[in-house]
């Protein structure tokens, strides 16, 4: 095995990721050659520099931003009613605002349809209504009174009923 | 209801997901120092780091109900770290913006009273950051992912979607290029501890 495939020994014992079998091989290589002995050093300080040469703060309030966040989005998970789910705008902005357009466009349109209704008749004259023929000819006076119980729409219904003049709905 | 002394990732993730406030601070706490470390230096930006570090917690928050318990939490953590980082890196290039690398601000560890290793330590930090910006970026993030993460390189294949063994050769790739590029400051002295003798075998980690 030549010193250069060594160098890759070494490197693999740096990463931590040799097996005892390998270790004890480089060890003894590392015993009979000094220039691998030397190269191990200053692979050795390499990486130690490298590792230690990368500080980090940790951002003391990140920790409870964290937990704040946990708990925001556990309580968004937990069931609702679907109104709540609306108001809560779990329901996208956009089918809101689509819900919305859509009756304003109907409203828009009913408005022009009963506009073409209006523009139908002749401009200075009301629209004429007809009445239907059976009511065109008024009934002979007294038949509809005599058929039907004089109400005195002055009291409420109830009343009437207690009075006599209306039959309750139970008995009917 | 009895709570586990060490309890594993993946028992912190299930927690967050139900709610737990405690299993959210215990994953901060256990994650943060090397997240923080790995995006500090990969943004080369320490305010830039810090809203990355938080936005890579928040979107562990999100994903927890969905992280799956087989594969490796550290590689699932660290992928959605590594995925902010490469967005950054995208964002930064079109306008070729460099990190600020001002010497005398940086905060350097003070390993030497002498002035004179202090200030050779902060222009080798320096050159060290721009020499790993100059890396290929998937070299990069594998070199970091080793280096500040302390992943290993499963882990790191996991993390980005590569072979164990495209690890590892990357990894080879960026300290030899790292160490050919900082070369001149191989014997200066900034301090460093006091040269370890010859590696023995109780020195070697063994997996």
């Amino acid at each position: 095995m030549s010193c250069e495939s060594w160098q890759e020994e070494m490197v693999d014992h740096l990463a931590g990721e040799i097996s005892e079998e390998r270790a004890i091989r480089l060890e003894q290589h590392l015993a009979e050659c000094a220039a691998c002995a030397e190269e191990m050093q200053r692979l050795e300080r390499f990486t130690d520099r490298a590792r230690t040469a990368n500080e980090w703060t940790a951002d003391p309030d990140l920790e409870d931003r964290l937990v704040a966040a946990l708990r925001r989005q556990h309580a968004a998970r937990a069931p609702r009613s679907w109104w709540a789910a609306l108001w809560q705008r779990r329901v996208p902005a956009y089918a809101i605002v689509a819900v919305a357009l859509i009756g304003v466009i109907a409203g828009t349109q009913l408005g022009r349809h009963g506009a073409r209704a209006d523009r139908a008749a002749p401009v200075g004259e009301a629209p004429r209504l007809t009445s239907p023929p059976a009511m065109r000819t008024a009934p002979p006076e007294g038949t509809l009174q005599a058929s039907l119980p004089k109400v005195d729409f002055a009291t409420t219904p109830s009343d009437a009923i207690a009075t006599g003049r209306l039959s309750s709905p139970d008995s009917l | 209801m009895d709570r586990p002394e060490n309890p594993s990732d993946a028992e912190l993730l299930r927690g967050i997901a139900e709610g737990g406030e405690l299993a959210c601070r215990l994953f901060y706490r256990r994650w943060a120092p090397r997240l923080g470390r790995f995006l500090s230096r990969a943004t080369a930006d320490a305010d830039v780091a810090s809203d990355l570090l938080q936005e890579t917690f928040l979107r562990v928050l999100r994903a927890a109900p969905r992280f799956e318990a087989t594969g490796s939490a550290g590689a699932w953590v660290y992928r959605i770290a590594s995925n902010l980082a490469y967005s950054y890196w995208r964002r930064q290039r079109p306008r070729g913006r460099r990190a600020p690398l001002d010497v005398e601000g940086l905060e350097v560890p003070s390993r030497a009273p002498d002035p004179a290793q202090d200030r050779n330590r902060r222009v080798w930090m320096r050159e060290a950051r721009q020499a790993v910006e100059q890396l290929p970026e998937n070299h990069r993030l594998v070199f970091l992912l080793k280096i500040d993460g302390g992943l290993t390189y499963d882990e790191i294949g996991e993390t980005l979607g590569c072979p164990t063994g495209t690890a590892k050769s990357r990894f080879h790739h960026a300290v030899r290029r790292l160490r050919a590029t900082l070369r001149d400051w191989e014997d200066a002295d900034l301090g460093d501890p006091a040269d370890r003798p010859a590696t023995s075998r109780r020195d070697i980690h063994v997996v």
